[in-house]
């Protein structure tokens, strides 16, 4: 993934960011989190939101910080998204 | 008339051992501008014994340029207090032994007998006795017999190929320090207009890398859930504990065990015993040591090396730099036996069978053996910290010539409602080597009398929610493997890089967390010069150093290539220098940041607290950024970090201190001020 221009900046730390607007640890952060996800809905044989799934990872002690700002950002897009998804 | 002979060594307690080895009669103690030499008069020669405080002579910039440019490629070898201020002790040595080499017939390089020893002995021999001509004593132990007979059989030549590929290190090392260190801290002052030490190295920069790479698989963790089930059984009467082999990987799998195997019955199959013979560890070689004494009592790998020299020094073990995991029977070992039998040793040395064979490991090193006991007792009781490395190192090399342990290991599986689950046990037969050398976890619970067909009844199903770990952070000891194994730096000089890393800022706490500065170096030369802080280079100029050795290379042609390799590096970072002096610039301003910010609030106020320093007296405390008038002291000496544990009593956030060459000390700055006021020690803090 190349690098974005110097002058953009990671949302959650002020690094310089690669492709997809987060730097490389957010980067990498994001995507353990993203795919994750599988592994505790096999493991919550499908039971589980994506938000609640958020909730509970954020919450333990073992979850990396960079995981746990990337969490900070992701929850208030959705509530962002649920709130306008009320206003329609 | 009789033969000059003048003995250099590395350290005034060697020359001291050695002067009184071989001294017919007692030696003159003489002392010229504070330093101590002695005299021997034998009947057929005069000698003169000397000593050096390690080295005396390092590589250094040829001319006086500005020290802010780069790069750097003319160097010299010059006296250590040319360069150094703090090793102006330096100059009276170097004034000393020249004066003492005048008019003698011969020089003997009594240094330690490895690489260090051979450049230190050498460079002073060429540049401070102006000689060509010296003969080499080499030893393992500084017992009076084996240095008698290293000098009488001493060789009548300098070690030069242990010499060009000590210089070739340090002058390689010199070059990749003097200029990548430079190149990160005038990026960064061009930038900033303040000064920071910012360093880099041949092996420091890839060791920083092994920690910052673990650091980032800390940061991006995600734990995944699993669950562990075991059984409370009583089986014949006893009761025991039986494990589901394996994770279970979903909730409904562990809540079905659980459903199913409560209060159950059961029976046990399958009951398998084996018998484990386990052979003594091989003997101690300096990483192994340090190892150990990290495991055991959690000292640094400087400390072990620095007690291990202290115990060498003073006669009780034999040289401890050494690459070994082998006791030849040159060594002696019936007379050591002997010895050690005269003290709390004789129990054990009383258990030893004929014949007298020692385990050994495979590492070797041409210079020494093993690190082993020399039989001597110690004159005076040893401070704590020798007590105990002299202590492991005599039981290892004692438990090498007993007999294996026996262990029967028993496992049975127990079959309740369709499912599977492990009984395991274990039971000495013979401790062996145990007796002497105990393990941290030899223990088991025994089930010797579990017969196949025998009811199990199941008295409570456990079922835990368990989440997939970070992997752990280094740790000194750990790293210290870790760069053994991938062969970077030397048996001499890791202990010394790990200290440095600390030094630098860039790691903290004794699990090893890098701090954004190092995360922040580590990315920028990932980035512009990865071959820098790849592990292969370092490890090809370790193997070219080996050649160095072995007589397969030139000192000349490691350099140079080496130079050529930096060129490249250099060249991708000056072109890079204003974005990486920002960036490091940025990274040090969070750093400060961090570092002085408490996360507990003001007690007073609930305010933030910060690590202030006087302006007036420049001493630090804790104060409240809402100036309350809360404040609390700090220790006022060695590095302070401010930890993420909180105090058990009060829940303040604890701080640790790390001084040089001791183990960190931990602290409550809260209970440290209540104490005093309750009149209580002050000094009550914890080591980590």
């Amino acid at each position: 993934m190349g690098l974005k221009s110097f002058n953009q900046r990671c949302p959650l730390c002020g690094e310089q960011p690669l492709q997809s607007g987060y730097c490389e640890i957010h980067e990498k952060a994001y995507e353990t989190l993203r795919r994750g996800y599988d592994a505790w809905l096999k493991a919550y044989d499908g039971k589980l939101e994506f938000k609640d799934y958020l909730e509970k990872v954020y919450g333990l002690k073992e979850t990396g910080l960079a995981v746990k700002a990337v969490i900070e950002r992701l929850k208030v897009r959705l509530e962002d998204e649920t709130q306008d998804a009320d206003r329609m | 008339m009789k033969r000059k002979t003048l003995i250099v060594c590395e350290k005034p307690a060697a020359a001291e051992r050695i002067a009184y080895a071989l001294a017919h009669g007692k030696p003159v103690k003489e002392k010229s501008r504070g330093v101590t030499y002695y005299r021997l008069e034998n009947p057929d020669e005069e000698i003169v014994v000397c000593s050096a405080l390690g080295h005396l002579y390092e590589v250094a910039q040829k001319d006086n340029a500005n020290r802010r440019e780069y790069p750097v490629w003319d160097y010299a070898w010059k006296p250590k207090h040319m360069s150094n201020r703090e090793s102006s002790k330096c100059k009276n040595y170097i004034e000393v032994i020249a004066n003492l080499s005048r008019n003698v017939d011969m020089i003997v390089n009594a240094c330690d007998y490895d690489v260090e020893g051979s450049v230190i002995g050498y460079t002073i021999i060429k540049y401070a006795c102006e000689a060509v001509q010296a003969s080499r004593m080499k030893f393992s132990t500084l017992t009076d017999q084996e240095l008698r007979e290293a000098y009488k059989n001493r060789s009548p030549t300098l070690d030069y190929p242990l010499i060009h590929a000590g210089m070739c290190r340090h002058e390689v090392d010199w070059l990749y320090g003097i200029n990548l260190s430079r190149a990160l801290t005038e990026s960064a002052r061009n930038v900033s207009g303040r000064y920071a030490t910012l360093s880099t190295g041949r092996v420091q920069g890839p060791t920083l890398k092994f920690i910052v790479e673990r650091e980032k698989d800390i940061l991006t963790h995600v734990p995944t859930p699993y669950w562990e089930a075991y059984l409370k059984v009583e089986i014949g009467g006893v009761k025991l504990k039986a494990e589901y082999p394996g994770k279970i990987e979903s909730a409904y799998m562990a809540e079905e065990i659980q459903r199913r195997c409560e209060k159950a019955e059961g029976v046990v199959r399958n009951v398998r015993k084996t018998l484990a013979k386990t052979p003594p560890p091989p003997p101690f070689d300096i990483a192994s040591l340090q190892s150990e004494a990290y495991r055991r009592f959690r000292y640094p790998p400087k400390l072990t090396l620095n007690v291990a020299e202290r115990l060498y020094l003073d006669a009780l073990i034999s040289y401890p730099r050494t690459g070994s995991q082998k006791l030849p029977p040159s060594i002696g070992y019936r007379e050591i036996l002997e010895k050690l039998k005269d003290n709390k040793y004789g129990e054990y040395v009383a258990k030893l069978e004929e014949p007298l064979k020692p385990v050994e490991g495979p590492k070797s090193d041409p210079a020494h053996p093993a690190i082993y006991p020399t039989g001597h007792h110690p004159t005076q009781p040893l401070p704590t910290y020798e007590e105990k490395i002299y202590d492991l190192i005599v039981r290892r090399f004692l438990s090498t010539f007993a007999r294996p342990s026996l262990k029967e290991f028993l496992k049975a599986e127990i079959d309740v409602e369709g499912y599977s689950f492990h009984l395991r046990g274990l039971r000495v037969l013979e401790p062996g080597w145990t007796e002497i050398y105990p393990q941290l976890d030899a223990e088991g619970q025994s089930i010797a009398f579990i017969e196949e067909g025998m009811k199990v009844k199941v008295l409570q199903c456990v079922v835990e929610l368990k989440y997939t770990q970070p992997p752990p952070r280094f740790n000194p000891g750990s790293l210290l493997k870790k760069m053994e194994k991938e062969g970077i730096g030397t048996k001499a000089t890791r202990a010394d890089i790990i200290d440095t890393l600390y030094s630098r800022g860039y790691v903290e706490a004794e699990q090893m967390k890098a701090t954004i500065l190092a995360q922040k170096v580590i990315d920028l030369l990932t980035r512009y010069c990865p071959e820098i802080v790849d592990v292969d280079l370092t490890r090809s100029l370790e193997d070219q150093m080996q050649k160095i050795e072995l007589g397969l290379k030139t000192r000349e042609e490691v350099v140079y290539q080496s130079t050529v390799n930096l060129r490249n590096a250099l060249l991708k970072l000056k072109l890079e220098e204003e974005n990486v002096g920002t960036q490091l610039t940025e990274a040090l301003k969070r750093m400060k940041a961090e570092n002085e910010a408490l996360n507990t609030p003001c007690p007073s106020c609930g305010a933030s607290l910060k690590v202030i320093k006087s302006r007036s007296t420049g001493k630090r405390f804790i104060g409240c950024l809402n100036r309350c008038g809360f404040t609390l002291p700090l220790p006022q000496t060695g590095k302070l970090t401010l930890t993420d544990k909180k105090c058990s009593e009060c829940g303040f956030q604890m701080v640790q201190i790390k001084f040089t060459r001791r183990r960190p000390l931990s602290t409550c700055p809260n209970c440290y001020v209540k104490r005093l006021s309750q009149g209580g020690s002050a000094s009550k803090v914890k080591t980590d």
